[in-house]
């Protein structure tokens, strides 16, 4: 919970001072202080909600609420608070990354003589979030207190780093900084009709780096491979590697945003583990 | 490095037939200095794999000089540098006792040099309902060992080795790790070993077979094994009923094998001083055990919750995981059908007992899914570019993966939904039976507060 807390309050400061020195945000404060008060009032209320019986599933709810408001409102304000563009420092790692050569324009280039694979891309692209998010809940209901408290804290915390990258690193991905140079324009299916307009929703290509799709999907591969539920962690690596393929092929991340999301999500679970581990032989020492 | 490659491709083999293979108190092995491990001889080349493969530490094994003409074991047995013991009682089939001074001497060699050696005291492996007598040829060992380096301490670390089903496909394997014993510390508490300094072969024989005994179950006959083993199942039925099914199901081995010794030692007393009690405790318990039998459920199932908000839970949520894992899993069944179909032929042509089934399964896939996988590459290779032929190769390997949990996974669920069902459509029969075990429960606590529990032999405080 304090993640979040934390996270929300500087998101909202950052967005305060840009106000401050008149960018037009003022909505975006009032409503990102809002959404911070009600977030603080529900932690400092942390004791009570824990005391029922599903308090735990209720923080966890409140937090992913949390996280799920931050995603879809930074696409719609970072790039008036912030006054830079980590489009084009992402676009030269890409090119290091490659030797020389871009990721996402050989990706482009090879893609050029099979645009039937674009669909069905675009297809994992739209469907794998809505699944992972349900595939996540059904998990968090079955897991035990623990390993959930592992979940929700290593969520927390690759959320709400990669916000800080959403904030700080603004990229709108390759669909818009490398227009220029990716002349083969991919061809707009159902689906893919259906992502464009889905992130239209949400502000409009932004949140480049780091890969959200990919840290969170990893998160729940290694939170289900190393504590217990290894069936699970199994299915969604092949989930992980179509959805990498298929961001870079539809051009909304470098391949350095999927590396990135990749290791904050190893990062935040080994964090979490330490951090749960913590709190509950604190927790024992102080019962005995 | 090719005994860790050895060592690797055992473990893998051994996970593939065995659901489960793990190491209880393997934080108890001491990470460096001469180490001798004893343990129970139960599972044929299976036994000293789960401790090789399932902990770091390199260990030198030993076996029966026989097993090095077996041309499935031989590469093995050089890859792991196995000490080969010649036993006497395969003099007919060429093995040479004299030359058991020399495979002693370079057991002392490897324990000299700071190693650990595993010997199985037995000398054979059974399925006896208990231990056989221990040989002293690993006391013989500790006593060379402490004459040739009087400077240095050797840990001798007891295991007891068990399997739920070990002729199984897909059962499961564990090692429970006993504390470990000092042996000049120990020597020295012996007054047989004051007068000369040497160490009485035969005390510390029994010393060891009494450590290892602790570590296993072990019954006078197989009439008993079947009433124990039974009492124990029922003793394990818990109210708040099975655990889930998305990891693994808490085995405490420990906890299983005092329950059996209590069970043993409280059994013999209540024989001893209240017969009819005794044949009436015992008779309800058949009875049970033989109804969950025909049910074909366990113990821990009677208390299944029939909640139908859980249930509706439970279908959402392992559906969702069958229904998404299934093309894979079912690519991993398709792709190594033809080397399963066949180790599993060979497999049941070759074991002649249940005491080399697993091994026989362990040892025959290493060479035929290798030779599956390696023409499986030729192919990609032929027929991709080097790159993508990698990609398919490593696939072919997660399939499998995926497909073997994938099968534990849905047996599981299929039986857990069988119970349901049961319990659904026969509500009195589950209570009756859950009345019967908790009754039986009541019946037996009684018993034992009023013949409380003797001692056992083997509590730490006897070491």
């Amino acid at each position: 919970m304090s993640v979040t807390v934390g996270v929300l309050a500087v998101v909202t400061s950052t967005l305060a001072v840009a106000w401050g020195f008149g960018r037009p945000l003022g909505d975006a404060v009032l409503l990102h202080g809002g959404v911070l008060a009600l977030l603080v009032s529900v932690a400092l209320r942390r004791e009570r909600i824990r005391s029922i019986e599903a308090g735990a599933l209720v923080t966890a709810v409140v937090i992913i609420g949390a996280m799920f408001f931050l995603y879809t409102s930074l696409g719609q304000v970072v790039f008036v608070a912030i006054p830079w563009n980590g489009d084009s420092a992402l676009r030269a790692a890409d090119r290091a990354l490659g030797l020389g050569v871009e990721p996402v324009r050989a990706v482009a280039d090879r893609l050029a003589g099979a645009g039937w694979a674009i669909e069905p891309l675009a297809f994992f692209y739209a469907a794998f979030i809505p699944y992972l998010y349900l595939s996540i809940f059904l998990g968090l209901v079955g897991r035990p207190d623990r390993t959930r408290a592992v979940f929700v804290l290593a969520f927390a915390l690759l959320y709400g780093t990669s916000f800080m990258g959403y904030l700080f690193v603004p990229a709108r991905g390759p669909i818009v900084a490398m227009d220029d140079v990716l002349s083969t324009p991919l061809d707009v299916g159902f689906f893919l009709d259906v992502v464009r307009r889905s992130i239209d929703l949400a502000g409009g290509p932004h949140g480049a780096f780091p890969s959200l799709h990919i840290g969170a999907s990893s998160l729940a591969a290694i939170v289900d491979l190393r504590h217990g539920d290894k069936l699970r962690g199994l299915i969604y690596v092949p989930f992980i590697l179509l959805i990498a393929v298929a961001t870079v092929a539809l051009r909304y991340h470098y391949v350095v945003d999927l590396l990135a999301g990749a290791c904050l999500a190893w990062a935040a679970v080994a964090v979490a583990e330490r951090g749960v581990a913590r709190a509950s032989s604190s927790a024992s020492g102080g019962s005995t | 490095m090719i005994y860790r490659l050895v060592r690797w491709a055992l473990r893998l083999s051994l996970l593939g037939f065995y659901r489960r293979v793990e190491i209880q108190g393997v934080e108890l092995i001491p990470e460096t200095g001469p180490m001798l491990v004893v343990a129970n001889h139960t599972n044929a080349f299976v036994d000293p794999l789960i401790v090789l493969t399932g902990q770091r530490r390199r260990v030198t094994l030993t076996a029966k000089s026989t097993l090095a003409r077996n041309p499935l074991l031989a590469p093995v047995i050089k890859g792991l540098g196995v000490v080969l013991l010649h036993r006497s009682d395969d003099r007919h089939r060429g093995a040479a006792p004299e030359q058991n001074v020399e495979a002693l001497a370079a057991c002392v060699t490897i324990l000299t040099n700071g190693g650990a050696v595993f010997v199985f005291p037995e000398g054979v492996s059974h399925s006896d309902p208990a231990m056989r007598p221990f040989k002293t040829g690993a006391a013989r060992l500790v006593s060379a060992f402490l004459e040739a380096r009087p400077d240095r301490e050797l840990w001798i670390v007891p295991v007891g080795l068990h399997f739920t089903k070990k002729d199984r496909w897909r059962s499961e394997a564990l090692a429970l790790v006993g504390v470990p014993v000092q042996a000049r510390e120990w020597a020295g508490r012996q007054p047989a070993s004051a007068d000369d300094g040497r160490i009485d072969v035969r005390t510390l024989t029994e010393a060891m077979r009494g450590w290892v005994e602790a570590l296993t179950m072990n019954f006078s006959s197989e009439e008993e094994r079947s009433l124990l083993s039974g009492a124990e199942r029922l003793l394990a039925y818990r109210a708040e009923g099975p655990g889930p099914l998305d990891r693994p199901a808490e085995w405490d081995s420990r906890t299983r094998v005092d329950r059996v010794h209590r069970l043993q030692r409280g059994a013999h007393e209540l024989r001893r001083r209240d017969p009819e009690r005794f044949d009436l405790l015992a008779s309800r318990a058949r009875s049970l055990n033989r109804q969950l039998d025909t049910l074909g459920v366990g113990a821990e199932e009677v208390s299944l919750s029939m909640h139908a908000g859980r249930a509706a839970l439970f279908v959402v949520r392992e559906l969702e995981v069958l229904l998404v894992g299934a093309p894979v899993a079912f690519l991993g069944w398709g792709v190594h059908l033809p080397p399963l179909s066949l180790t599993r032929h060979l497999v049941a042509r070759m074991s002649v007992d249940e005491d080399h089934t697993a091994s026989n399964a362990v040892f025959l896939s290493i060479p035929i899914f290798g030779a599956w996988w390696v023409a499986l590459g030729v192919l990609g290779g032929l027929l991709l570019p080097a790159a993508w032929a990698t990609v398919a190769l490593l696939t072919v390997w997660f399939t499998a993966m995926v497909h073997l949990h994938y099968r534990d996974r849905a047996g599981g669920v299929l039986r857990r939904i069988r119970t349901f069902v049961l319990w659904f459509r026969r509500p009195d029969l589950r209570e009756r039976l859950e009345a019967d075990i908790t009754g039986w429960h009541e019946q037996v606590r009684a018993a034992e507060a009023d013949f409380p529990d003797p001692p056992s032999r083997h509590t730490p405080e006897t070491r």
